[in-house]
């Protein structure tokens, strides 16, 4: 029976504090609902000037340039850039196979989920949480101010592994209830019999900025087996007989590799960022360094 | 390829394929092992199998490779053969020389180890249902297993197999094997006679192979030995002057039998004291192709022998020994013993009613330093004294008694010569009297009646006697003997049918005492024969594995013999006699309480075939010329060795192809 992680195992304060000289770091310019810390594309009231336009009837007097009116006597009006919040989604893989490996796949997808998720939060960013196996939720939705941290850490700590993943069924309603651009970070293993490719088409479709973590546990690169072996499915109980010897292992690794790399060829070609981690890999450095590195976080 | 033990193969296989099949198709129990997905794992599978070819086979390869194994192990366990040459022979007789020329050392081991060797291979290679037996010969031939398939009695007779030094000759083994395997069935009844493989682990050096017929069967040699180097003393003679008895020669002839030149020095012991030393020089006998090749007959490549002579001052018996120096492949024949005798003049009595001739001719020898003594009794006169006057010790006092026409059962122990009139025996008599023929046989070669002019005798008439078989005919007539020997029970006849004068005494039967020296030879050659050591200085040899007779102090009924090596054996006497017989090394054989003249025996080799080591690469048989082999050859070779092989190589097989694949 899985048991809920405390909160101080997802984040500590000492590596809080380290996570609050981050930001996320959106390759696109998102309209947001409410005016944030971040620059839009929509020209608003804001103090950084954009641009200006000539005046049209119904223009708010306000904007309009009296110093070039003075000038030329003609009518502008200034444009500012309007500030706006961003939409940060972590859709966490919390299916049975994430609940494989030492440290656990689920638990090492919490913590980064916790870290982004923290991060958003320092920053003004409207966070949302979605975890997924064969359907879809429980989620915590528009999250924002850094006083909510704790209710993420805790929303995330109850999430247990269960169930068979069903990316695709997860992925399409993510993108039916969440019609508002921005950043989307979704960790998972992919290990997923039904194909991911489905699954992530629905999230490019909505031009979200995307980011694809996939994660195994070191049992699962390097398999230390031996013997003749029933292996069990620990999603839906499938079972696959085998006789390990070299040729299988290393036929194993081979389809591994080849898996992983159709995967980041996927999503490289549709412009979707694809990082791949091992559990083993400390998770304070894949996130202070490695994704600094590939750009989600600066 | 026939099996050793066909019965266990049913038995083997019987009790392990139906496990190995019940095995195969029960399913395997695995561990369960809870993964996080098995999507690559059965792709993995999959991908395995259809890039290894023959998948259908595949199934059941391991099983086939299994069955392919046991059954290499089961035939394993039958202990299969490969038929050589040998063909379908059920009997086998394993014939093993241990004469002296097999004690050759071939690096370490000689060559009687060698051949025991591959006569214990023979034996390991017998299938089930062939018997063999084992002889070993030299001068004698003796059976150690008679026919068995019991493969330990076999191998401990030929185990048992001794080296001895006795000449090797082949015709009595033969006779023997042959005896052996020829199959006893009742009279009228048809019997299937089963065709013999005699195997003779030789080196092909035997005297009388020439003479060897093979009647039944296949003569199979196994040929041993390859040393060819050796220089051996090939005759001894030692001999007292006949005008100087103290005095004695010793001659011993050395001759090589190697392909290389050699300088040898022939020392001379007397007890066991060095007393000269003379240095031969001996060329070789010729190339190695060729002294394998070659005949003892015809005379011999010059240098190749040499004498040494030796004179000494020796008035007393005494044990001479001579010995070569250095070593080579054959020790035997390094060494040579005699014993010589004290010299004692020849004691004569002669008894006759009046022979002037005999009597003159005896004072001829007496005058001439060859007779010591004679006496002239007359037949009365010896059939009438007492026994001490003619007896000493048991035996007859007198080296030699002549009776003259006078037939006597007086015989005590000793040497006799009979003129017209056999002595009183058992299967001897007189069938009649012959007149007026001719000899038509006589043995010139025999010492008696060497230089003796047989063909220029005439002798008018002469007695019909009948002797018995093994006596030796000197002349022959057309219906009997004329001149025989025959020895029995310590005592020597020389019987001559004719005298010198005819039945009444009045006048002469032959021409012989007229004409020329013959009659004096004979004489001469009679008496120095008939005393033997007493003249010659030397007590005859022996030759290895031949049996010798003493003479004893009355008493004791047993006495020990000692043997060269320093052991000793208790032998019965029989009649103040005893008869050894175990001769089989050289040396001298010495008794504990013998008569004078009678303490020692002197066993030599003195054998030119055992010395020619050079192994008889063309061994010609009376049947024809035998096939040969070397010992390395092998027939009915084990094929177990290359199943388990087999075994082993399907097995890895196996397993490389059970790491290769997954069932799944």
């Amino acid at each position: 029976m899985p048991v809920a992680t405390r909160k101080s195992d997802l984040l500590d304060p000492e590596f809080m504090s380290r996570l609050e000289q981050l930001d996320i770091v959106s390759r696109k310019i998102f309209a947001g609902k409410m005016k944030g810390e971040r620059r839009s594309k929509r020209k608003g009231q804001s103090v950084e000037f954009a641009d200006y336009r000539n005046y049209v009837v119904g223009d708010d007097l306000r904007f309009l340039d009296w110093n070039i009116y003075g000038r030329l006597e003609r009518l502008f009006i200034k444009l500012f850039f309007e500030e706006e919040d961003l939409h940060v989604n972590v859709l966490v893989d919390m299916s049975k196979s994430m609940d494989f490996g030492n440290p656990s796949k689920s638990l090492y997808a919490r913590r980064v989920a916790a870290a982004i998720a923290y991060i958003g939060l320092v920053n003004y960013n409207r966070v949302s949480l979605v975890a997924f196996s064969d359907q879809y939720g429980p989620e915590m939705v528009g999250v924002r101010g850094r006083r909510l941290i704790h209710q993420v850490l805790g929303h995330l700590s109850d999430l247990q592994a269960d169930g068979a993943g069903n990316l695709s069924a997860a992925c399409r309603q993510f993108a039916i209830r969440h019609p508002q651009r921005g950043v989307v970070l979704v960790l998972s293993d992919f290990m997923d019999k039904g194909g991911y490719e489905t699954g992530l088409r629905y999230l490019i479709g909505r031009h979200y900025d995307l980011y694809v973590i996939q994660m195994l546990s070191p049992e699962e690169i390097e398999p230390n087996l031996n013997g003749d072996l029933r292996l069990r499915d620990v999603e839906d109980g499938d079972f696959a007989e085998v006789t390990i010897s070299r040729a299988l292992i290393n036929r194993y690794k081979q389809n591994l590799n080849a898996y992983c790399s159709q995967l980041r060829d996927f999503c490289t070609r549709r412009g979707v960022t694809y990082m791949f981690t091992s559990t083993a890999v400390p998770f304070d450095q894949l996130v202070l360094n490695y994704l600094r590195r590939r750009g989600l976080l600066r | 390829m026939n099996f050793l033990a066909p019965w266990l193969m049913p038995v083997v296989a019987a009790a392990t394929i139906p496990p190995l099949l019940l095995l195969y198709f029960l399913k395997l129990k695995r561990r369960e092992v809870p993964i996080a997905s098995t999507l690559l794992w059965r792709k993995a599978v999959e991908d395995l199998q259809v890039n290894s070819p023959f998948q259908k086979l595949r199934n059941n390869l391991l099983l086939i490779l299994q069955l392919l194994a046991l059954t290499a192990a089961i035939l394993a366990v039958g202990d299969p053969m490969f038929a050589g040459h040998r063909g379908v022979e059920k009997a086998i007789v394993l014939m093993i020389d241990h004469s002296g020329s097999m004690a050759t050392d071939e690096g370490g081991e000689t060559r009687l180890e060698i051949a025991k060797r591959a006569a214990l291979k023979e034996i390991e290679d017998m299938s089930t249902d062939q018997r063999a037996m084992v002889i070993a010969f030299a001068d004698r031939a003796r059976v150690l297993c008679p026919f068995t398939d019991d493969k330990n009695a076999l191998r401990r007779a030929v185990e048992s197999i001794t080296q001895t030094d006795a000449p090797g000759r082949l015709v009595e083994a033969m006779a023997l094997a042959e005896a052996h395997s020829t199959p006893v069935g009742e009279v009228g009844v048809e019997i299937e006679i089963a065709e013999s493989q005699y195997v003779v682990f030789t080196d092909g050096r035997l005297a009388d192979a020439a003479q060897t017929i093979v009647q039944r069967g296949q003569l199979e040699i196994i040929r041993v030995g390859a040393s060819t180097e050796n220089v051996g003393i090939v005759n001894l003679d030692v001999r007292r002057h006949y005008e100087a008895p103290e005095r004695l020669s010793v001659l011993a002839r050395v001759r090589n039998f190697g392909t290389q030149a050699s300088t040898r020095d022939v020392s001379l012991y007397v007890d066991g004291e060095l007393k000269a030393v003379q240095t031969v020089q001996l060329a070789p006998l010729g190339n190695a192709n060729a002294i394998s090749q070659q005949s003892l007959a015809g005379p011999s490549p010059d240098g190749v022998e040499s004498n040494a002579a030796f004179e000494l001052f020796l008035d007393t018996a005494a044990r001479i020994e001579v010995r070569l120096s250095g070593q080579d492949a054959f020790a035997a024949d390094d060494r040579a013993y005699a014993l010589a005798t004290a010299p004692r003049p020849v004691s004569v009595l002669l008894v006759t009613p009046g022979n002037r001739y005999l009597g003159h001719a005896l004072e001829a020898l007496r005058r001439a330093n060859l007779l010591g003594s004679a006496e002239t009794w007359t037949p009365e006169e010896y059939e009438k004294k007492p026994t001490e006057d003619l007896e000493v010790d048991g035996r007859c006092k007198f080296d030699v008694v002549i009776l003259d026409g006078h037939s006597t059962e007086r015989l005590p122990p000793g040497n006799y010569l009979f003129f017209a009139g056999p002595p009183v025996l058992d299967d001897v008599r007189i069938r009649g009297t012959v007149s007026h023929q001719a000899f038509l046989d006589w043995d010139d070669t025999h010492p008696i009646l060497r230089h003796v002019p047989v063909q220029t005798m005439v002798v008018f008439s002469w007695l019909d006697i009948e002797v018995p078989d093994q006596a030796i005919k000197l002349i022959e007539a057309d219906n009997g003997p004329v001149l025989s020997l025959l020895s029995r029970d310590k005592r020597q006849y020389l019987v001559c049918s004719f005298g010198i004068f005819d039945e009444d005494r009045r006048h002469l039967n032959t021409t012989w005492v007229l004409e020329g020296p013959g009659f004096i030879i004979f004489l001469q050659n009679a008496l120095r024969y008939l005393a033997g050591a007493s003249t010659t200085g030397q007590v005859p040899p022996v030759k290895p594995g031949e049996a010798f007779e003493l003479a004893v102090r009355p008493g004791p009924s047993t006495v020990r013999i000692y043997r060269p090596d320093g052991s000793a054996d208790s032998v019965p006497v029989q009649r103040n006699t005893v008869t050894y017989g175990r001769t089989d090394r050289v040396g001298i054989y010495s008794i504990s309480n013998g008569l004078p003249g009678n303490e020692a025996r002197a066993v030599n080799l003195l054998d030119e075939t055992e010395s020619w080591i050079a192994p008889n690469s063309q061994l010609q048989i009376a049947s024809g010329e035998v096939q040969q082999r070397t010992g390395k050859d092998r027939v009915n070779r084990p094929l177990w060795p290359w199943m388990l092989g087999a075994m082993g190589l399907i097995l890895a097989v196996e397993w490389l192809i059970y790491n290769k694949r997954v069932l799944v």
